[in-house]
């Protein structure tokens, strides 16, 4: 593989894991937060609408 | 009188309400605390670098004080962190931190690795690094960086053993215990 | 494809038994964890960030890597053994646990990624990062620390869901 392949394969897939698994587990992390909030809050929180 | 002393500090931190938000609150405590077993890569990954160096098993085409020197900013900054997190902490539950027997053993480790680090400083400059390209150091420095890493690792065993109750002060034990833990109203008691 | 029947076997094995057991071993264990996260994100840390230019610039980057190797591949096995053990003790609960499966899809994505591209990569760093001399195949300097980054993040994403198992 050259240098200029394996540098856009490289690239791409650093970019795919940086914004895909990014987005994926800071979802979960928000998801979670919220489940936590509801489970102690004596109203049910905005958040529970966007899960 | 010691144990008294710590008490009454303790005592008077938990009175404080940031103590009690930052122990009760709902993620808070979760990101110092998470902060504080993150950062650990940084400081002790950082020191393990160095140790390892110094114990002649890794970097070993590498001068010992490039590594020294030059991975000291980031180790001590990891250390910073460390302090800082690791004092929210204790400042969120001082009392049982006080008297966990786990977190005294745990500081007592912290000095003696800080003194160890000491030690090691002052050997390196008495001996004017002569043994700096030497792939092995001497025994002394790998003594200390050995004791380095020991030290380090009961540190981390502590702090792991911190979440246990196996002798908190409520719990039933002998007298020595607890006056190691600090438990002053049990000692007290205990007639 | 359902791999609840691993969980089912180890909740049942007497490793599980062990670990639910001694409370004394199993602290042991999680310290050994701890210990061999410290390892094997240090080494991967103290690479990362040299391929980032930020720690020992000017020294040549093979023997950093090279040297961080060996202690990465130990502290890697440290810790898949210790996760093991400390797994078997609440194995069911962590069949249903999303942060749990989010901790193996990024261990999974950093052992591939570690072994694949950034191998690859910074063996073929350019000179201005690397320090080993002119090189006539080079991938350019912001691929490399793109790698470096993400790397560092996937890493960071697998300590941080750990912690995060214990709280949810």
């Amino acid at each position: 593989m050259t240098a200029n392949t394996l540098g856009k394969v490289a690239a791409v897939c650093s970019i795919v894991i940086i914004i895909g698994w990014g987005v994926y587990w800071g979802v979960q992390v928000k998801d979670t937060m919220c489940l936590l909030e509801a489970s102690t809050a004596e109203e049910m929180p905005e958040c529970m609408d966007d899960l | 009188m010691l144990n008294e002393l710590l008490f009454k500090f303790a005592t008077w931190l938990d009175g404080f309400q940031s103590s009690t938000n930052l122990h009760e609150a709902l993620y808070a405590y979760g990101w110092v605390e998470g902060t504080h077993v993150l950062t650990l890569t940084l400081f002790l990954g950082m020191l393990l670098a160095i140790d390892l160096r110094l114990l002649g098993v890794a970097f070993k085409e590498l001068p010992a004080s490039t590594l020294i020197e030059r991975l000291d900013r980031p180790m001590m900054i990891g250390f910073v962190v460390m302090l800082i997190s690791g004092a929210l902490l204790f400042y969120a539950i001082p009392v049982r931190s006080t008297q966990s027997i786990w977190f005294r053993v745990k500081v007592v480790f912290i000095i003696a690795a800080g003194v160890n680090a000491l030690l090691i400083r002052n050997m390196t400059r008495a001996s004017d690094m002569s043994w700096d390209n030497d792939p092995v150091p001497p025994k002394r420095i790998r003594v200390g960086a050995a004791l380095s890493l020991g030290l380090w690792i009961l540190v981390v065993a502590s702090g792991r053993n911190m979440a246990y109750d196996w002798w908190d002060c409520h719990k039933e034990m002998p007298y020595f215990m607890y006056w190691a833990a600090g438990c002053v109203n049990e000692m007290a008691a205990f007639e | 494809m359902d791999i609840v029947f691993i969980f089912e076997w180890l909740d049942a094995s007497w490793l599980s038994d062990l670990a639910r057991t001694s409370a004394g071993l199993f602290s042991m264990v999680q310290a050994v964890h701890i210990l061999s996260m410290i390892m094997l994100c240090g080494m991967l840390i103290l690479g990362d960030l040299r391929m980032l230019n930020v720690v020992l610039t000017g020294v040549p980057s093979d023997v950093i890597l090279q040297n961080t190797k060996k202690w990465i591949y130990i502290g890697l096995v440290g810790i898949i053994l210790s996760g093991i053990y400390e797994s078997s003790a609440i194995a069911m609960k962590l069949a249903t646990n999303s942060f749990f499966w989010a901790k193996m899809a990024g261990l999974a994505m950093g052992i591939v990624f570690m072994l694949s591209v950034r191998s690859a990569v910074y063996s073929r760093a350019p000179e201005v990062i690397a320090s080993t001399g002119p090189k006539s195949d080079a991938v350019d300097a912001w691929v490399v620390k793109l790698v470096a980054l993400a790397n560092l993040f996937i890493w960071f994403s697998v300590a941080a869901n750990g912690r995060w198992i214990g709280f949810s």
